[in-house]
């Protein structure tokens, strides 16, 4: 029978939390009345901005003819000899406009560096041109720098852009680079030009869970599941949002449809069977497992986690179920990972009372991997338990040798001390340990006690 | 002014066609002051192909950043030299307007340069009209004196 106010605590220590943050509700009493008075609204004249014509960039007369062979060129795919012709001219005895096609011929051949070069000439000769600045946004997003990308964009709908592309990149940058809330409001600009194009819906989903506005991002996500309904993505991203609202079971609902729709990454399937374990659907929870290990190379490090999370449960039965259904696999790992699993067999010999078995696990761990740690800790309360204190006592000092272990090889041996009346030593042993380790400040008062322990004795003896 | 454009009028054979390549040494193909040079160049409204001149004078002597530099300083020069004032002057002395302004700068520059064309043809006009009406004083004043001439001997 599993004790349920320690599993629920056990829970709360398992499970790894994919989740950011939490919401932080506020109570609100609706017996009061609020009276929010709010400054009333005032029109503020847009600021003229100059002609049109001014942000779009016009050839000169005299190039008109060069204008027409140029266009034929290009209609014919010739990117090549129209770049020649241009190249044939200093840049300042072009136009912008025909200056800004150079640049947008470079940028398609990939030479970036160049129509970068050239981008920038033709702002500094024309700085309103819209187009100019969404190329260069578009460049410095390839060239990965999100900042000049940010200021050309917001730039070129500063100047009036209405393009979906543009706003939807700003949303993009503004999400990556500033807050949330400044991303929302591209996205639904792009969303409003283009509401079918999927990258906005999901750039606009994103700003809005990271703004944790959950009820409108819910919202937007049913809708775009309404018409992909298959996609697997959104069925994940619906499991992140319940599981942002605290709504575990709904998460794992969403999880389980991804999981049915074919998702096989890892940590969605290590999710939901945390979620199953913490909602006490064990056979589920179980059944997942199995799968992820029947599906995917063994991955020690998930296996131990597996293991270690049934036995917290003590699902004594079923972790040993789990390692015997891989063990025609043990072999073939290297010796590091067969001596946790060996380490994890003992423990569950160990629990279902087969000390035998377990004696015989503890030393084939240790055999494979001298340096396990964990073995040797376990190993040693083991042997403490079977009251076979000296090899307990040596197993410590082993511990105690490795770093990552030695405070609690420190501690077992204050402990082991303890239980075999060495109360000398195992003062010694705690006192050692509170000095190297500050943090173990409840080791005091037991030094205390100890220490009251070892002068009544010297009392009684004398 | 009129007078001034009629001076104008006057030397307009001689300063017309000056492209005459500028010399340079091969010292300077790689120590000139290239930023003065494309300023220079700009600001006496010289086309920025002037430079090609020094790229076949020069060859591979020519300093490797000198047609950056050159440019850096035409940009400065030109953008000081297309004014409505040099448009005027440009226009005054009947040079051809050999569009060495960038399109986005002409406006002023051509604006003078229209306006000189329109005075020095107005200018033009009034010379054709002092001509002929001193033409015709001498034609009436021929009149007159062959009337007289003819008078005395009768």
């Amino acid at each position: 029978m599993l004790n349920h106010i320690n599993k629920q605590a056990l829970f709360c220590k398992l499970l790894v939390v994919i989740i950011s943050c939490f919401i932080m509700r506020n109570s609100v009493a609706f017996d009061d009345v609020f009276n929010i008075q709010v400054s009333k609204p005032t029109f503020v004249l847009p600021q003229f901005t100059g002609p049109y014509r001014e942000r779009e960039a016009s050839i000169a007369p005299e190039e008109y003819e060069t204008a027409e062979r140029l266009k034929a060129l290009l209609q014919n795919n010739n990117q090549a000899e129209v770049l020649q012709e241009l190249e044939s001219f200093y840049n300042i005895e072009l136009s912008a406009a025909m200056l800004t096609l150079k640049a947008q011929i470079y940028f398609s051949l990939q030479k970036y560096d160049n129509a970068e070069a050239l981008y920038l000439e033709v702002l500094s000769r024309k700085p309103q041109l819209v187009r100019v600045h969404r190329d260069l946004g578009q460049l410095y997003l390839l060239k990965n720098n999100p900042r000049k990308a940010q200021k050309h964009f917001a730039k070129a709908i500063a100047l009036g852009s209405n393009e979906a592309i543009v706003h939807g990149q700003l949303g993009y940058l503004n999400l990556t680079l500033h807050s949330p809330f400044s991303a929302i409001s591209e996205y639904q600009q792009a969303m409003a030009i283009e509401p079918e194009v999927i990258h906005w819906q999901q750039g606009l989903f994103s700003a809005l869970s990271q703004a944790k506005m959950y009820s409108a991002a819910q919202a937007l996500l049913a809708e775009m599941l309404v018409k992909n309904p298959q996609d697997i993505d959104l069925w994940v991203h619906q499991a992140v949002l319940h599981l942002n609202m605290n709504e575990s079971k709904q998460a794992l609902a969403s999880l389980e449809m991804a999981i049915l729709l074919g998702n096989k990454d890892e940590n969605h399937l290590k999710t939901a069977i945390q979620l199953h374990l913490q909602l006490q659907s064990y056979e589920r929870a179980f059944e997942l497992i199995t799968l992820h290990i029947d599906q995917t190379t063994l991955n020690v490090k998930t296996l131990n986690t597996y293991i270690q999370w049934l036995v917290q449960l003590e699902m004594w039965q079923e972790a040993s179920e789990l390692l015997t259904s891989i063990a025609p696999k043990i072999s073939t790992m290297n010796k590091i990972a067969q001596s946790i699993l060996f380490t994890q067999t003992a423990n569950i010999n160990n629990k279902r009372k087969k000390f035998s078995q377990a004696d015989r696990n503890y030393q084939k761990a240790l055999r494979l991997n001298p340096a396990n740690g964990e073995a040797l800790l376990k190993y040693a309360l083991f042997a403490s338990e079977q009251h076979k204190n000296i090899q307990a006592e040596t197993l410590y000092i082993r511990a105690e040798a490795l770093p990552e272990f030695e405070k609690q090889a420190l501690l077992g041996k204050a402990q082991l001390y303890i239980n075999t009346l060495r109360h000398k030593e195992a003062l010694t042993h705690l006192q050692k340990a509170f000095n190297r380790y500050p943090d173990l400040h409840t080791v005091s008062e037991q030094i205390e006690v100890l220490k009251n322990i070892i002068k009544l004795n010297k009392q009684k003896n004398t | 002014m009129y007078k001034c454009l009629t001076i104008a009028l006057l030397s307009i054979t001689i300063s017309a066609c000056n492209t005459t390549p500028d010399l340079i040494s091969n010292d300077d193909c790689i120590n000139n002051n290239w930023v003065d040079t494309g300023y220079n160049t700009a600001i006496s409204g010289k086309s920025v192909r002037h430079f090609n001149s020094y790229i076949e004078q020069c060859g591979e002597k020519l300093a490797d950043n000198a047609k950056a530099t050159y440019i850096e300083g035409f940009k400065k020069g030109i953008q000081e030299y297309c004014t409505y004032e040099n448009g005027y002057e440009v226009g005054s002395k009947s040079k051809l307007n050999s569009n060495t302004c960038p399109y986005e700068l002409r406006t002023e520059f051509n604006k003078g340069y229209k306006v000189a064309t329109i005075h020095l043809k107005e200018a033009k006009a009034k010379m054709d009209q002092l001509s002929e009406d001193m033409q015709e004083k001498k034609r009436v004043h021929a009149r007159a004196e062959m009337a007289a001439s003819m008078g005395n001997s009768k």
